[in-house]
């Protein structure tokens, strides 16, 4: 089984390296000497076009190629080491044996000439600095092994060409595949400008056939043909003519060339055309099969530029005739012509297909696998439309925006719109923009320029009720307590920025609600009173939190580069935590200095609702169990303190943020408990600061000695009376929490006015 | 992926399987004191095998085979491994061994002085020990002798009869189905002749071991130490038995350090000329097949012509020579590669695609960073 090689050049003569001429082969010729897996078999020469170069012919034995590999690489290949005096050359590897595979990761070369191997990733200049022989033959070793195991690419790719980039390319739209062999449609062509020496894009439409715009007027004319199903995995040189191309798709079972005349022979019918000089454009489409009898695992596209114009090859198959400037059917009337093989020689020039920009083509670039909910995005101002612009550009999510207010100028240093689009509502502004990035892949946004808080729209009802998620970027407190009350609501998840602009928060609801948007943020406040970075979480808060905290108060002054900080990182939290059922308080708070972003996370505890007088008190399992620890401390003494937290009267609802612990001059004993009021007037004034104003004191809480139940006393009823008149000068009721042997029960005390 | 690995321990055997499955088995153990020197060639393989062992977070080898008692098969093993015969070699670190496979012969008196040392002894011990325990333990072939001795002992040979493999059949253990690999045993045979069945006494564990990975086959002819009588005699028994399949081999390490007596009994002054049965064992060797020679570097100089010990230059010219013949690929020295001043494990990796060898030259900064230069002044 002795193999067959090809012969290339012709001997040098004399000895070698003495007489050698090119400084990399003499280098090479030595480095061959001293490497164990390569034998040096003798050097050639010849000279063409491009100059003179030496050829180390050697045979290389690669161990690390398995014996049953798929390509068929033998372990003891033959190569010569091609060199050329050209500086700018690259040296060129050429498989001799006649056998050699064809890979991917090859350059291409013509048909019949030995395979040349595509051993760098980087173009030569910047692989010249660092190329020596030795590494080179290495790098050939390292290719064969690679090929070998079939780790290089993918199997089916054309292989690629050493000297020649395509100058034309071509973007095929998202449903190419779909539409090409439906005569409903038909590919139009849109020429990007000619960015000099012919190179030039081609974005592709499919539009319907009645539409389309004449070839003349483009100057080209595009064809674009389905080909039979071939079964995947064979790499092809490139063909140099359409004779070529032809022969190629034959033998893989696909033809195209009757194809081809049936369809021109189609657009010539009934039509007089006049000769011209447009050139075309050749599509084909290939569908591929895994193996025979499976179904389309995918297409592949090839297309061509043809100097000629599509009559011009029905002239040359034979099809049509010219007759006085104009081309007509030839009508063979059963009289039988011998085919002609003109249209053989037709020069082909390679398009480089591209990928259109299609979502899923977005997540595969992000490295993003889910393809995200369909969701409700509430605010599209500075910071929801970052956030949208990120995860539309990932593929991520399919939307509909809500949001009831339109672009003012001072809106363009954050937000991305544009002037053009001030006095245009937000929403609509945003869903134009995308529509500009999808092109003819189309968006699927939906723009509701209206407040999310407007229950009264069908419109907006409906998109809230019917999406799987909503991301709350409204920044108020208003949109997130009204979700929180609507039980056919889906998930939903707040995010804002803290008035600084420092930092910025995510609220989380879990999947099944039983924790809300509303129980969590009275968490995120105990958080802030509790945790160290509580201390300057909410500074530069003008005492409201909320609306100071959005961008429509012109006086906000937030950089657009934070906002873009804190919509980077939140558009990646939020769908982490959409991926995560659980609920979630995350903040992170940015040092302007460094640069340096820290991050912290509160554990969500179990919501739990107390109905009184229709007032609902909403607390949670953390708190109680804070509540129960301090009356275990002070056992058998009772103890208590003030209560934390704030009333929303819409909602009905009292939330208990936090309780304090008994002041130092507090006095309990077994029978009672006595309030003390050291430092408790800082510590509210604390509260109020660190929390801008939203949380404070409602009431006192105080625990019962061992035996007794939760139930007030006649003294309690006392105090909750007393508490009850003064809190009605601020309008509200006052709060009583008694904490006894095994229950915790709240008290509640209003004036009645009638 | 499955890896075959041969250690350069010097004019001795030590090779280690290591299944995809995450199963190891060592052929032999020879362990030197000099290779626990960095400056020496010699592999240290305690420190080796021990590390190996650590990275897969195991304190043992699912099998030890020592395919005969000479001390380059088993030179240190009772200070590596957990014995089971006394308390004093447990603990302490000691690489237990799941089960042991050893010829017959080991667990009789009838060694030669050769393999009359202490270690030996202790080997014998533990193999009886495990016998008698009538667990941890294959023993292959079943000679009368040994059966005679269990009676003397009290060991009831029906009891245990589960632990003998003889040769002709598959080690028990692991299949194809469940390991992607099979063991067949070639020797230690009976001789069957008019006196009764002989056996004989030097012969060591020869085994076939056959890969299987995805309808793959890849077959691995493993030889201890061996005669060209006792291979011709394996190559006719195996013909005669029509299983010509199980001479194959993909990678075949070649008996005894490269002695020509596995060839022939005349050395020959170029080339040994193989005996006939050798030269068709030789000749089954498939395309792109290996053949390593676990033994010192065998290089082609005048006094290596002369050389009386193995490894022998002129056995190393036959077996390329047949291997050119099959389509081979190389034939490898555990002590030469990548070079004969710090050789390293020769790694054989099996998998679906065939055999390859997964060995790569260290050159460049990558070598020097792997070893202490030369002193600066």
């Amino acid at each position: 089984m002795t193999a067959e090689f090809f012969v290339i050049g012709e001997p040098l003569e004399g000895e070698s390296p003495t007489n050698m001429k090119v400084d990399a082969a003499r280098q090479t010729w030595f480095a061959v000497r001293s490497h164990r897996s390569f034998t040096s078999i003798e050097v050639r020469k010849y000279e063409d076009i491009d100059g003179y170069s030496e050829l180390v012919i050697v045979d290389c034995e690669c161990d690390r190629i398995p014996p049953n590999n798929a390509p068929r690489i033998e372990y003891r290949e033959r190569f010569a080491l091609c060199f050329s005096n050209k500086v700018n050359r690259p040296p060129e590897v050429r498989a001799l044996r006649t056998g050699f595979p064809l890979t991917p990761h090859q350059n291409h070369v013509l048909n019949g000439a030995p395979s040349s191997l595509c051993l760098y990733f980087e173009p030569w200049p910047v692989i010249a600095r660092t190329w020596t022989p030795q590494k080179h033959l290495e790098r050939i070793l390292w290719w064969l092994e690679q090929t070998a195991l079939e780790q290089l690419h993918r199997s089916d790719q054309p292989v690629e060409q050493l000297y020649f980039s395509a100058p034309k390319e071509l973007v095929l739209p998202h449903d190419f595949d779909e539409k090409v062999n439906n005569k409903e449609f038909r590919l139009a062509l849109e020429f990007r400008p000619d960015r000099g020496n012919n190179r030039q894009t081609i974005v592709g439409l499919m539009q319907r056939s009645v539409d389309a715009v004449s070839d003349q007027v483009l100057n080209t004319s595009c064809i674009a043909l389905r080909l039979n199903s071939v079964i995947q995995g064979r790499i092809e040189h490139f063909p140099r003519n359409l004779g070529e191309l032809s022969d190629t798709l034959d033998a893989r079972g696909a033809p195209f060339i009757k194809e081809l005349f049936a369809e021109i022979r189609q657009r010539v019918e009934g039509n007089l055309l006049k000769v011209n000089n447009i050139k075309t454009i050749l599509i084909l489409n290939v569908p591929l099969l895994k193996e025979a009898g499976s179904d389309i695992a995918r297409f592949d596209n090839k297309a061509y530029f043809l100097p000629i114009s599509l009559e011009e090859i029905g002239l040359k198959g034979g099809v049509l005739d010219k007759y006085e400037n104009q081309y007509l059917l030839r009508h063979n009337l059963g009289i039988q012509v011998e085919p002609t093989d003109a249209w053989r020689s037709v020069e082909l020039e390679p398009i480089d297909i591209l990928q259109p920009f299609t979502p899923e083509y977005a997540r595969q670039t992000s490295g993003i696998l889910s393809s995200g909910p369909k969701g409700v995005l509430a605010g599209v101002g500075a910071l929801g439309s970052e956030i949208f612009n990120l995860w539309s550009r990932s593929g991520w999510g399919e939307w509909t925006l809500i949001d009831p207010d339109h672009v003012k100028p001072h809106n363009l240093a954050r937000h991305t719109a544009f002037d053009q689009f001030v006095g245009h509502n937000k929403a609509d502004v945003v869903r134009y923009l995308d529509e500009a990035l999808w092109g003819s892949t189309g968006s699927k946004t939906r723009a509701i320029p209206k407040s999310a808080t407007d229950f009264d729209s069908t419109e907006v009802i409906d998109a809230l009720k019917n999406a799987a998620l909503v991301i709350d970027v409204t920044t108020t407190l208003d949109y997130p307590r009204e979700h929180a009350s609507q039980d056919d609501f889906p998930r939903g998840i707040s995010v804002f920025l803290t008035p600084s602009g420092n930092g910025c928060a995510l609220l989380a609801e879990n999947a099944c609600r039983s924790v809300r948007l509303d129980g969590v943020e009275s968490q995120y406040y105990r958080g802030i009173l509790n945790q160290a970075w509580g201390e300057a979480h909410l500074d530069g808060n003008k005492s409201y939190l909320w609306t100071g905290g959005g961008c429509r108060d012109l006086s906000t002054v937030i950089s657009g580069e934070l906002v873009a900080l804190h919509a980077g990182n939140l558009s990646r939290q939020i769908r982490h935590a959409s991926e995560n059922p659980a609920a979630a308080i995350k903040v992170w708070h940015y040092d302007p200095e460094s640069g340096a972003v820290a991050t912290d996370a509160l554990f969500v505890h179990p919501v739990l609702k107390y109905n009184i007088n229709g007032l609902s008190v909403v607390w949670d399992d953390g708190l109680r169990s804070k509540v129960r620890e301090l009356r275990l401390q002070a056992l058998p003494s009772e103890t208590g303190g003030v209560l934390l937290g704030y009333f929303d009267l819409t909602q009905k609802n009292v939330y208990i943020v936090d309780v304090l612990p008994a002041p130092s001059d507090s006095q309990g004993d077994t029978s009672g408990f006595s309030r003390g009021i050291e430092g408790l007037a800082n510590t509210i004034s604390e509260v109020q600061r660190r929390t801008a104003n939203i949380v404070g004191y409602l009431g006192e809480w105080h625990s019962h000695p061992p035996g007794s139940t939760a139930a007030a006393s006649s003294a309690d009823v006392l105090q909750l009376a007393h508490l009850g008149i003064e809190l009605h000068r601020d309008g509200l009721p006052a709060l009583m929490l008694i904490v006894g042997e095994q229950d915790e029960r709240w008290h509640f005390a209003a004036v009645k006015e009638d | 992926m499955h890896k075959v690995v041969f250690y350069p321990v010097g004019n001795g055997d030590t090779s280690q399987i290591i299944l995809d499955n995450g199963k190891r088995l060592l052929f032999d153990f020879h362990h030197q004191v000099q290779g626990e020197d960095d400056g020496h060639p010699v592999i240290d393989i305690k420190k080796r095998l021990r590390d190996e062992l650590d990275n897969a977070k195991r304190d043992y080898f699912d099998v030890v085979a020592f395919t005969h008692a000479d001390k380059d098969h088993i030179a240190g093993f009772s200070e590596f491994f957990e014995l089971e015969q006394a308390d004093k070699y447990k603990g302490n670190g000691r690489i237990k061994i799941r089960e042991l496979w050893v010829p017959a012969a080991v667990l009789l008196e009838q060694a030669s002085n050769d393999q009359q040392s202490a270690e030996y002894i202790l080997l014998r011990q533990e193999a009886r020990k495990r016998l008698r325990d009538g667990k941890g333990i294959q023993v292959f072939s079943k000679p009368e002798a040994l059966k005679d001795w269990m009676e003397q002992n009290d060991i009831s040979f029906e009891d245990r009869k589960g632990l003998f493999t003889d040769a002709g059949t598959l080690a028990r253990g692991f299949t194809l189905e469940a390991d992607n690999v099979e063991f067949f045993c070639h020797s230690p045979f009976m001789k069957h002749c008019d006196e009764g069945d002989i056996l004989r006494n030097d012969a060591s564990l020869i085994f076939q071991i056959r890969f299987e990975v995805n309808g793959y086959r890849t077959d691995y002819f493993s030889v201890g130490d061996s005669t060209s009588e006792a291979l011709e005699e394996i190559v006719s028994t195996t013909k005669f038995h029509k299983r010509l399949d199980r001479l194959q081999w993909n990678l075949l390490n070649v008996p005894h350090h490269c002695s020509y007596l596995a060839l022939s009994d005349e050395k020959g002054d170029k080339e040994t000329e193989p005996k006939d049965g050798i030269k068709e064992l030789l000749r089954a060797g498939q395309k792109d097949a290996y053949i390593v020679s676990l033994s010192n570097p065998i290089p082609d100089t005048a006094d290596m012509y002369k050389a009386i010990q193995p490894p022998h230059i002129q056995a190393r010219k036959t077996y390329e020579r047949y291997l050119r013949e099959v389509g081979g690929r190389k034939f490898y020295v555990t002590m030469e590669e990548p070079n004969a001043s710090k050789p390293h494990p020769l790694e054989f990796e099996i998998s679906e695609r065939g055999l390859r060898f997964l060995g790569r030259t260290i050159t460049g900064a990558a070598a020097v960073i792997s070893s202490t230069p030369p002193r600066a002044g």
